[in-house]
């Protein structure tokens, strides 16, 4: 009856529309079984990662990592590091594609602590010092060629490398680096920098007498200030920009081994190698493009095709175990997987400053009751239970030793009847009790819901709008019981346990003290030797165990590094802020 | 109609102080302060000194009363100078410069592709009302109403990695730059976004179309011996689009909720997906004015619709 021509026509419109529009998608290679170029060529110098496997949460004696004991710290380097021209051994040429799944918020190094800043501006700023990129247990020298330190330990003078130029020409001198570390460790009013309460506590001041020579001064003796030094976060800024404008948020300019050429928010950053960076021979990469890439599901499909070789740090290579396993299948040899430490763990505060939690048996019977297995396996993310240190790090317990502590262990039968024991001594009841917590962090506050109503405490979960609002209630120290998780910028004990532990730490929100912990802390800041200084942190530990402290671990985050094998001369270390800097990096193809 | 238009246009500027108000008001009600973000990161993990966090405040205009700041905003906006971000210290008009042609981009190609899959399905499906072709139609755009976008437009990245090994380019190509590259980026979150709207028009066509095609003047059309072609071209189309562009006037509002999730998973610098992220950390100065502008467009967008009534209904006259 209706026109078929018309009908015919409008049939015609729509197939054509939907066959034609792929066409116009662009390429496509439909031959997913394709084989990857033979590895075996290149497998000799495939990445190792130099850190224990990720270690179970099983600790039977076969299982146990390893606690290597810290090697020994030069304080001053050997001569043979201070001339730079490192061994050429990988291939020039190429430019490094890396997915970020944020912005960084600016490009200040001193003011900002999200990953996404460090991960983009390392690679054009130097520090005084800087991490084995290979090893991670020894400073090396970058922007400071040799140091001596005072008797006293107070006083370190550095004496700067020669001929280093900023991007404009200036020459680089002790001057821009005095200022670098005044801005850092004291904030001008009206800015604030995260390195002043976390790294460089202990700094006094910082001055150049001359040119070349810098002068620390510490307020005392501190056994991690070296390490703390070569930290990313650490660099030197140039003193006539930031005296010109105030701060670096939207001005890019350093002596780093990459420039950035052009960026888009939202979008791209584009680096590209320094032809006259101070170390000749470096770097070998040509250029690193970073893509902003907010989905998880487009990173990952980003780095199956190779579109990207590596994603940054942080929550950007968070990775479903799912997710994992399929890429480790889809791309076999051409994916390296580096599990490393974050120093972060999840942590339930207490505040004792405030009724009834001043009582330490509520704190204690919490430890107990709280199943730290089951948390991380509702967190879907890879975690180990352990003491009161980082286990990834040299510093801490072997995990036999932690893993089998009440409260710790996997059967709770017993600890959950010695929590309600604790609880009935106290004569409380049941209590009522709301908790803040942050969404990024919500399967520790939704399992100790559940957990700890069993030994009378009725948790009302308060969720909050952003997970710095948490940060902020912890700050005001008037809450009753907080769940949030805190990181690290090292892996140092005075940093994992002295801001936690200590009774002026910069993160201890909960009011702990302890006599006998102050008093080994106090030892072990000052103890240069490594090996002396981690009997004493065991000590600490041990001391920790006892007490029950009321800023409570619940487990401590790993997380996974995914990278092509494509990339070498890249070891991925503990952390999110060491020896990301990549000049020695270079492209197998 | 001139009078009209003009009276519409003078309309905009309440229209637009309203919403500026209002955003204003909402975004200092919500809990969540700048400060505290913009000095514990992105992530939290930062200690919040309570003196910095006063000095910091003090700083961004915060401490000043709100009829202040908020008249100090609009002057600024009026002279299309709306500040700095206060997370990036960026100016907020190069944000919008910069992002804006992506979502207009994104807009447009996605209004193309829905009408031209939805006008010749809406027609198909009510001429063949009932027959298998019609039934396989509407199926298709029932999943097309079903279906989330951001679901659709995860398979479809999931898919095109694992079968074809293949990736639209990352870092944004401008389509004046780059045509190829350009469209190679867009044509899938365009389609994801298309087919949604496609779904919702193709069935308002086909009902109105239905509709007019009972009316009586149809009939006589038919009876004087017009072919059918003319029929619906001449008589019906016109009057059966009407409701039609009701709908699309909706749809365009829709798009720019639609858009975020697109440039998120896409990895697009668009204005949804940087509006989100100044949601998150409260930046005021970007979030009030990117409203502003997205309220712009939908009111101008309104107007159009408004004055395309008079083009295809005659009957309607504007004093």
């Amino acid at each position: 009856m209706f026109h078929r021509r018309a009908e015919r026509i409008c049939l015609a419109i729509i197939g054509g529309a939907i066959l034609l529009l792929p066409a116009c998608g662009g390429g496509a290679q439909p031959t997913p079984t394709s084989a990857p170029p033979s590895p075996t060529a290149t497998k000799a110098a495939a990445p190792t990662a130099t850190l224990a496997p990720r270690p179970a949460n099983t600790a039977t004696a076969a299982a146990s990592t390893p606690t290597p004991v810290p090697t020994q710290k030069p304080a001053t380097p050997t001569a043979a590091a201070s001339t730079p021209t490192a061994a050429a051994a990988g291939k020039y040429g190429g430019v490094l594609s890396m997915a970020m799944n944020v912005d960084p918020e600016h490009f200040d190094m001193h003011l900002a602590s999200g990953v996404s800043v460090s991960m983009l501006f390392k690679q054009t700023y130097n520090g005084l010092v800087q991490y084995d990129d290979k090893t991670y247990n020894q400073v090396l020298p970058e922007l400071a060629e040799k140091w001596e330190v005072s008797g006293d330990g107070l006083v370190y003078t550095f004496h700067l490398r020669q001929g280093v130029k900023w991007e404009d020409g200036k020459p680089l001198t002790a001057s821009d680096a005095a200022f670098s570390i005044n801005r850092m460790a004291h904030p001008p009013a009206g800015l604030s920098s995260p390195r002043g309460g976390a790294v460089l506590t202990a700094v006094t001041k910082a001055e150049a007498p001359d040119p070349s020579t810098l002068i620390v001064t510490l307020k005392n003796r501190s056994a991690s200030f070296l390490e703390n030094l070569a930290s990313d976060w650490v660099v030197v800024e140039p003193q006539h920009v930031l005296e010109a404008k105030g701060d670096m948020k939207t001005t890019v300019m350093g002596t780093g081994p990459f420039t950035m050429t052009n960026f888009t928010r939202g979008s791209q950053y584009v680096f590209k190698k320094k032809t006259d960076y101070f170390v000749a021979g470096r770097p070998y990469l040509d250029g690193i493009s970073v893509f902003i890439i907010p989905d998880a599901g487009a990173r990952i499909a980003a780095l199956r095709t190779g579109q990207t070789k590596m994603s940054a740090l942080g929550s950007a290579s968070v990775v479903d175990t799912k997710d994992r396993e399929q890429l480790k299948k889809d791309m076999g040899d051409k994916l390296v997987i580096a599990a490393h430490s974050a120093f972060s763990a999840e942590y339930v505060y207490v505040n004792t400053r405030k009724a009834p939690w001043s009582d330490p048996r509520i704190a204690k019977a919490i430890s107990l009751a709280l199943d730290r297995r089951a948390i991380i396996a509702l967190s879907g993310q890879d975690g180990v239970v352990a003491g009161y240190m980082d286990p990834l790090t040299p510093w801490a317990l072997p995990l036999t030793e932690t893993q089998n502590l009440p409260g710790f262990r996997a059967d709770k039968a017993a600890d959950l009847a010695e929590a309600k024991r604790l609880m009935a001594e106290t004569k409380l009841g049941t209590i009522n009790v709301t908790v803040p917590y942050s969404n990024v962090f919500e399967h520790t506050a939704i399992a100790a819901k559940s957990q700890l109503a069993q030994i009378g405490l009725n948790i009302t979960l308060a969720l909050q709008p952003t997970p710095a609002e948490v940060s902020k209630v912890l700050g005001e120290r008037k809450f009753d019981i907080v769940t949030y998780a805190s990181s690290q910028p090292t892996g140092d004990p005075d940093m994992i346990i002295g801001t936690a532990f200590s009774a002026k730490g910069t993160r201890n929100y909960t009011g702990f003290q302890d006599a006998e912990v102050e008093r080994l802390m106090g030892l072990q800041t000052i103890e240069l030797d490594q090996a002396k200084r981690k009997a004493i942190t065991n000590q600490v530990e041990r001391r920790l165990i006892e007490v029950s402290p009321s800023t409570i671990p619940v487990f401590w985050r790993v997380f996974d590094r995914l990278y092509s094998s494509d990339i070498r001369g890249f070891t991925q270390g503990p952390g999110m802020f060491l020896g990301e800097k990549f000049d020695n990096v270079w492209l197998a193809q | 109609m001139r009078t009209y238009i003009a009276r519409r246009i003078l309309l905009f500027v309440p229209v637009l102080i309203g919403i500026s108000m209002l955003i204003f008001i909402f975004m200092r009600v919500v809990p969540g302060d700048v400060a505290v973000t913009i000095l514990a990161g992105p992530d939290g993990g930062g200690t919040i000194d309570p003196v910095k966090l006063e000095q910091l405040r003090e700083k961004l205009g915060l401490r000043d009363p709100l009829v202040v700041q908020y008249g100090r905003w609009v002057w600024d906006l009026v002279r299309l100078q709306p500040g700095n971000s206060l997370v990036s210290g960026a100016p907020v008009m190069g944000e919008i410069r910069l992002r804006l042609p992506v979502t207009l981009e994104l807009a447009i190609l996605s209004m193309i592709i829905s009408l031209s899959i939805a006008v010749p399905l809406g027609i198909l499906m009510a001429m063949r009302q009932d027959t298998p072709v019609d039934y396989i139609a509407r199926m298709l755009s029932i999943g097309g109403l079903a279906m989330p976008t951001f679901w659709s437009a995860s398979l479809m990245i999931l898919f095109l990695s694992l079968w074809f090994n293949w990736l639209p380019p990352l870092g944004y190509h401008s389509f004046f730059s780059s045509p190829i590259a350009n469209l190679k980026q867009m044509i899938w979150p365009a389609l994801s976004l298309g087919y949604l709207m496609a779904a919702v028009v193709s069935r308002m066509i086909r009902t109105s179309l239905l509709e007019v095609f009972r009316q009586d003047y149809v009939r006589t059309a038919t009876a004087k011996g017009l072919s059918h072609r003319l029929v619906v071209t001449r008589h019906a189309l016109k009057n059966a689009l009407i409701p039609v562009v009701t709908v699309l006037g909706v749809q365009i509002a829709a798009l720019a909720s639609g858009s975020v999730i697109m440039e998120s998973i896409f990895s697009l610098p668009g204005l949804g997906r940087s509006l989100v992220t100044a949601i998150q950390y409260r930046d005021y100065p970007m979030v009030q004015t990117l409203v502003v502008v997205f309220a712009f467009f939908v009111v101008i967008s309104n107007l159009v619709v408004d004055v395309a009534y008079a083009w295809f209904d005659p009957r309607v006259h504007y004093k």
